[in-house]
């Protein structure tokens, strides 16, 4: 079948100086074509520099080019008619000239014919005509498609860059919002204290119980706004994760003034129990202080005026600390354990009137100890009280990569994980200065050490978001120009670790977070 | 001779509050209301503390700080930040620009009490003074 019916007209371009061989040509070209569905012309040219002159420009042409020409050779000129670019250009070669067909191609000929065969059998040059023709079209439909997949690129990498503005404008409009609630509630809570507090003169018990409901309100509307922000950025995989190591001591320190003033203003004693010697963890602070804030304050409101909220922390095994929030009020019915924590999150909740206030907070601890690389249980007795315990890892890249990977086998045994090195040619960049820039714009399931060396963070995440990886820490705005991202390879879940393992043990991974070889 | 202790925030009622608590605690207190003014207000009473507040209209709560902190008769002043910005990174920031506490809005009374007698007592040039 003719592929070439659509095309009307042809413009065979024939350049050879002898007058006689040109005529043959010529003819065997019009012989070829009789009754062809297109009109082909046919220009012969003796000389090859008047042929270039007047090519055609708006026609599809096929340029019939000639070997030997006095002076120089076809392949002088075949530069020149290729880069005109208005069709393929076949080299007529004599007798014994095949040999140049290699150079004749490198140097962007579609084909080459023996004139001799040429001459004699039209049907050749009918066959070597269209399928040069079709070849050119070829090639011309994938610069064109190139062209087309450039200039999309391009659209794409600016919709991106306007993507990662508006994410960014959304991170600000967020924290601003929360910014602009937190002044006013300030004014609004510490003015009722003030009053509470006799400062503005006498105030009656009535008065000032009413008031105590004002800065109690004023505190869970606080607590509130923080879960709201959360929630929001967890959803929308903006929350920024900032794990490092930390002491437990250090993390309850920072968060006690927060809940004791909480358990005081309802008569509640808070007491704090931490077991010696507990090893460090590897956890975001502001993400441990949420969640012992969430669940002490619920704790705290399930409790009776005069009962006791405690706060533990002990080792969990060998891997990490187990932080437990215990309360002596009216404890849960077995039946509300199940889905205490998918509360507001699987939509049963709206029915619920008893979770008023409740579920909120834990459905977002339950998050919130997961970007920590933990998980959080329940035990409770009816009648008797609560306990909410939540793990964290030690820092320890073994403990948090085991963390992190049983969190991740828990949502699907098919996952893939993906360990990325992300390093900076910048010196001026401490590691841990590397560390906190990366892992300000990371997502909440990566895992991220940071290399002893100091220039170089080890970090691992789910597959599927690693392109998403590459973007962000590319264009996060505290990134150095010489960012560099080595993807160090992609297993399934459960090959894994110990691949990754191998990589953390390796000589070139000396880690700054743990003695691996103490532990493995 | 009682403490006393600069106020630097852009938001007139939390200064309010705070002079209001503060005074009533015993303290001598000055305000300004921006970042500059908190510069020259301190340099001019030298406070035994500063409570600075971070998103100001001129020049932020750290850049202050660190001008402040510029004065070496200010050097050791403690600064505690008070910000409604509760991000880690405020955090970081705060600490990093020579702020001795970061306490969020909305702050508790007692904290920031504690918190004011925490750093005066463990500021050397003031503990010396006091032993005098």
């Amino acid at each position: 079948m003719d592929t070439h019916t659509s095309d009307s007209t042809i413009a065979v371009i024939i350049i050879d100086d002898n007058e006689d061989h040109l005529k043959l040509i010529e003819r065997s070209v019009r012989v070829a074509f009789e009754g062809d569905a297109r009109r082909v012309e046919t220009h012969p040219y003796l000389n090859p520099g008047a042929g270039l002159a007047e090519l055609p420009v708006h026609q599809q042409a096929v340029i019939l080019l000639d070997y030997r020409l006095t002076g120089a050779t076809g392949l002088d000129w075949l530069s020149d008619f290729t880069r005109a670019d208005v069709g393929p250009v076949i080299l007529v070669t004599g007798s014994g000239d095949e040999s140049i067909a290699a150079e004749a191609f490198r140097r962007g000929a579609s084909d080459y014919m023996a004139k001799s065969e040429g001459v004699q059998n039209p049907e050749l040059v009918r066959k070597t005509i269209n399928e040069a023709l079709r070849r050119y079209k070829i090639v011309q439909t994938n610069q064109d498609l190139a062209r087309r997949l450039k200039r999309s690129n391009s659209e794409l990498g600016r919709k991106n860059e306007r993507l990662a503005e508006l994410t960014s404008t959304a991170h600000r409009f967020v924290d601003d919002v929360a910014h602009e609630f937190r002044t006013p509630l300030a004014v609004i809570k510490e003015f009722a204290s003030i009053i509470t507090d006799g400062i503005g003169g006498e105030v009656t018990p009535d008065q000032a119980k009413y008031l105590a409901y004002i800065v109690d309100a004023s505190r869970d509307l606080t607590n509130l706004i923080d879960d709201f922000l959360d929630s929001g950025k967890m959803r929308a995989q903006t929350l920024r994760v900032d794990r490092r190591e930390h002491t437990v001591t250090s993390l309850l320190d920072r968060t006690w003034p927060t809940i004791e003033c909480r358990a005081s203003a309802k008569g509640v004693t808070l007491e704090r129990c931490e077991e010696p010697d507990l090893p460090a963890v590897f956890v975001d602070a502001d993400k441990y202080r949420r969640t012992v804030v969430n669940l002490a304050i619920n704790a705290i409101k399930f409790s009776d005026s005069g009962s006791r909220v405690v706060i533990t922390a002990r080792a969990d095994g060998a891997d990490g600390v187990l932080t437990e929030v215990t309360d002596f009020g009216p404890g849960l019915p077995p039946e509300a354990l199940n889905d205490l924590f998918n509360r507001f999150t699987q939509g049963a909740s709206a029915k619920q009137t008893d979770s008023k206030g409740f579920g909120l907070g834990l459905s977002i601890v339950k998050d919130l100890a997961r970007i920590n690389l933990g998980r959080v249980t329940v035990q409770s007795v009816l009648g008797e009280g609560s306990t909410f315990a939540f793990t964290t890892p030690r820092a320890d890249p073994v403990c948090a990569l085991d963390a992190s990977l049983g969190l991740t086998r828990e949502r699907s045994p098919y996952a893939t994980i993906t360990c990325l090195r992300v390093s900076s040619n910048d010196r001026s960049l401490v590691g841990a200065d590397l560390y906190a820039r990366v892992s300000g714009e990371c997502h909440a399931t990566d895992v991220l050490w940071m290399d002893a060396d100091g220039d170089s963070v080890l970090a691992i995440g789910e597959t599927g978001e690693s392109d998403a990886w590459l973007n962000r820490l590319r264009d996060c705005p505290g990134a150095p120009d010489s960012l560099s991202i080595r993807m160090l390879g992609q297993w399934p879940v459960d090959e894994a670790r110990a691949a990754i393992l191998e990589l953390l043990l390796s000589t070139s991974e000396r880690l700054a977070h743990a003695q691996v070889d103490s532990h493995y | 001779m009682p403490r006393s202790i600069l106020i630097i925030d852009d938001e007139p009622r939390i200064t309010a509050a705070l002079m209001t608590r503060l005074e009533f605690a015993g303290y001598t207190v000055y305000h300004a209301i921006n970042g500059l003014a908190g510069v020259e207000a301190a340099a001019l009473h030298e406070p035994d503390a500063i409570v600075l507040d971070i998103r100001m209209p001129d020049i932020d709560g750290y850049e202050t700080c660190k001008r402040i902190k510029r004065f070496p008769k200010l050097a050791a002043t403690p600064v505690i930040f008070l910000s409604a910005n509760v991000q880690d990174t405020a955090r970081q920031r705060a600490i990093e620009s020579g702020g001795a506490r970061f306490i969020s809005k909305p702050y508790e009374a007692a904290e920031i009490l504690s918190a004011i007698e925490a750093v005066i007592e463990s500021n050397p040039v003031t503990s010396e003074e006091a032993m005098q």
